[in-house]
């Protein structure tokens, strides 16, 4: 069923001469050209095998969209946004204490390391189809002809979708995506449990997600708290555009990811079976055992009735031992009559009873048919031998029968021993799973997005308080480094602080803190933990004299590496994103 | 058959509008004639393919601002100006829709709509199949309803037509004939199940 149907409207309301002539004011269109003119400048990069215009807009180019509502659809979540260097060096800006927005013109996607970036990974999905690719821990779901081109046409065949994520203060800083909410007026700084990047493309081109297609993301993530919302970036708007909560499922609960107790692992499932299979086997010997179990003779009683009947001793074969067996009805049976012996009888059979003891004898006559309850009887001599050999038959009987019991027993105890250790092992893991869990808080976030873009799972948080001072910052060799961003993190929180220069900065002397700086020749510049232990003052001015590292960082593993001594190993603290 | 397009405009005019680009490359204000000349013309466009009148007049603005900023690409090659901006105007709403992911809408004229049955059924009763041809046409793919606007309802030449769209006029023929066969086929298949 197609769900993007068109609505075709009749009779619909015109404009008229007056609405249109109130609206046609080419002075506004001219004056919202200049100010964009003025404030862009495009830069040409290749990315993917296509070439993509950058477009680096200035916040004077916000404020004159706010005019036009609907320019907000001019969000490039939809679109392969690319970030390029600008013209505008950040170089020469040195020792300036004016604040970079107002002199340096960036792209809003801006990657502060110059060639390093989160990279992208590539999928081929076949449009038609749909798929799943699977990104470390997290799954992305591709519904069936989900695609169009720029002109909504439905697009079939092969579509390359590049994907990428950013989990650690590494790789947000890294991908230059910024990382401030502006909500009311009021800015601030996003905790992420994870961000993604998600692009389509086809021979090229950008395709888009379908109206009414949904492509459903479930992301894992480590942060303790499963209340995040969901943002998309507008960069149109240059803010986050609220979406919604994100659906957090803790892994702690999920089945897929514990061992179900009702479900034994395949190792040990073998085992299993193999076990059942042979006490199953040893009960099908013991029932073929107890049919052999001979019939305790006893001797005719005078008086009453006795035949002979000729039972096929394959299908009694514990009367095979016997010889002479004579038949006497139960005197305790009232359906047996004397007169039965007189008559010659056309069919009879015989059927041991369950428990073995006794047999009913049926004969039948025409439509007479009468069935009685009989037992095995022997006269003098016959009876003699009998007993002897039931005896002996018994005695063999029970040996037998006791070692399938005892076979049997050993079985079961081997089952019950196997299901003890299964189920021990199974809450061992699964304590372990909580365990790890409730550690980590890992959950898997699962949203779904109706655009390409760049999605992120965040809690907006404030500044830091405790201590706002008016920073200096140098180098080792006490030069000038005033020029640059600074970024702050605390430690086990997933956010960066970003500071422009000629800014104050904000922190909070009772947790560990740990920032850095880029300098032009993309060398790390870091102030440790120790160094803001040290720092003592939660008011004036303080010089960061700054370490700067010796090696230039050239990838996001170079990152990662530097702020390990200090941060930790980021990857294993907020998820598996680098696997 | 359709008469001819509306929208046509003469070598001469075609020559001297050129004129006025150029000198509108020049000197961004210049480009207020040729807003004035096309204003009108593309908010119809696009109060046609929108909801809402605001919506309209804000997309119609932002059509012509970015053809103020593209201009200098704008290179005349036999096609005219209007169809270079109808473009815009189209990838503008498009994008609209994207976004929004509300229901695409058209605004259609009953005689347009009757043009429609007058070219795939001239035989049949117009008006018993009047809500037919909506319903089925509701149900064509974007870039199909837009071939079908462009030509039925908006009476356009197939030149224009494939300027607008971006494809040569000998495809957006084939294109929307093969679109009548669908929609005959539909109406057929709607009318025996009806």
């Amino acid at each position: 069923m197609k769900n993007n149907k068109i609505k075709i409207e009749t009779g619909s309301e015109k404009l008229t001469k007056e609405e249109i002539d109130s609206h046609k004011d080419f002075n506004k269109v001219y004056k919202t050209y200049t100010t964009t003119k003025t404030n862009t400048v495009k830069s040409p990069k290749k990315f993917g095998g296509m070439t993509t215009m950058v477009v680096v807009t200035t916040t004077v180019v916000v404020t004159t969209i706010g005019a036009w509502k609907y320019w907000n659809y001019h969000k490039t979540a939809t679109q392969p946004k690319v970030t390029a260097s600008t013209s505008s060096s950040t170089k020469s800006n040195t020792a300036s204490t004016t604040t970079a927005k107002s002199t340096v013109k960036h792209p809003y996607i801006h990657p502060p390391i110059k060639g390093v970036d989160v990279p992208y990974k590539t999928y081929s999905v076949d449009a038609n189809k749909g798929g799943t690719i699977t990104y470390n821990n997290s799954k992305i779901v591709i519904p069936a002809s989900s695609f169009c081109d720029a002109n909504g046409k439905a697009i079939t065949g092969k579509v390359d979708i590049k994907y990428r994520e950013f989990r650690n203060a590494a790789e947000f800083f890294a991908s230059g995506i910024p990382m401030t909410y502006d909500s009311a007026g009021k800015q601030y700084t996003f905790e992420s449990a994870g961000m993604l990047d998600v692009r389509g493309y086809q021979n090229g081109k950008p395709v888009y997600v379908r109206t009414g297609k949904e492509i459903q993301v479930s992301m894992v993530t480590t942060q303790r708290s499963i209340s995040y919302n969901m943002y998309e970036l507008d960069t149109n708007k240059q803010n986050w555009t609220y979406l919604d909560k994100s659906k957090s499922t803790p892994i702690a609960t999920k089945t897929k990811n514990l061992k179900d107790t009702t479900t034994i692992p395949p190792a040990e499932q073998k085992q299993v079976q193999q076990i059942q299979s042979s006490i199953a086997s040893i009960k099908q010997e013991e029932a073929a055992i107890e049919k052999t179990k001979p019939v305790e003779p006893k001797k005719v009683t005078a008086g009453r009735n006795n035949f002979n009947i000729d039972a096929d001793q394959h299908d009694y074969p514990e009367l095979a031992v016997y010889k002479n067996l004579l038949w006497e009805p139960d005197p305790a049976d009232k359906n047996y009559k004397p007169s039965y012996a007189a008559i010659t009888w056309d069919d009879a059979s015989l059927k041991r009873s369950a428990d073995g003891t006794t047999y009913t004898f049926t004969v039948k006559k025409g439509a007479e048919q009468h069935s009685f309850i009989v037992h095995p009887v022997f006269e003098g001599k016959d009876y003699d031998a009998a007993m002897k050999e039931y005896d002996k038959k018994y005695q063999d009987y029970q040996v037998a029968y006791d070692k399938r019991k005892a076979d049997e027993k050993k079985q079961q105890e081997a089952y019950e021993a196997l299901l003890t250790k299964i189920k021990k092992d199974q809450e061992e893991e699964q304590q372990n799973l909580l365990a790890h869990a409730n550690l980590m808080g890992a959950v898997t976030n699962m949203f779904y997005i109706n655009n390409f873009g760049i999605y992120n799972t965040d809690c907006p948080e404030n500044l830091p308080h405790g201590a706002e001072v008016t920073p200096q910052y140098t180098d080792n060799n006490s030069d000038n480094l005033n020029y640059n961003e600074f970024y702050l993190v605390e430690k086990d929180k997933n956010a960066i602080y970003d500071y422009h220069p000629g800014h104050n900065c904000r922190f909070n002397p009772k947790v560990e803190n740990f920032a850095w700086m880029i300098t032009p020749d993309n060398k790390l510049a870091i102030y440790s933990i120790e160094d803001f232990s040290k720092i003592g003052i939660t008011s004036g001015t303080v010089v960061f004299k700054m370490k700067v590292l010796e090696k230039p960082i050239t990838s996001v593993e170079d990152l990662k590496a530097a702020f390990k001594p200090y941060l930790g190993d980021l990857d294993k603290q907020w998820g598996s994103a680098r696997s | 058959m359709l008469n001819e397009s509306k929208y046509h405009i003469s070598p001469e005019e075609m020559l001297s509008e050129q004129q006025e680009i150029e000198a509108a490359k020049a000197d961004p204000a210049k480009f207020e004639v040729l807003y004035n000349r096309y204003y009108e013309p593309i908010l119809q466009f696009v109060y046609k393919r929108v909801e809402g009148k605001e919506a309209a007049f804000d997309i119609t603005s932002q059509v012509f601002l970015n053809a103020m900023l593209k201009l200098a690409q704008f290179k005349f090659m036999g096609t005219p100006f209007s169809s270079w901006l109808y473009r815009i105007a189209l990838n503008e709403i498009n994008m609209m829709y994207r976004k929004d992911k509300v229901q695409r809408s058209i605004k259609v004229e009953e005689h347009e709509l009757k043009n429609v049955i007058q070219e795939i059924n001239p035989d049949e009763d117009i008006d018993a199949q009047y809500n037919r041809v909506a319903e089925v046409l509701s149900d064509f793919e974007e870039e199909d309803i837009q071939l079908v606007e462009l030509r039925f309802f908006e009476k356009r030449a197939f030149k224009e037509i494939g300027d607008i769209m971006n494809m040569t006029e000998n495809n957006a023929k084939v294109k929307l004939y093969r679109l009548l066969d669908k929609l005959k086929e539909q109406l057929t298949l709607s009318k025996k199940t009806a």
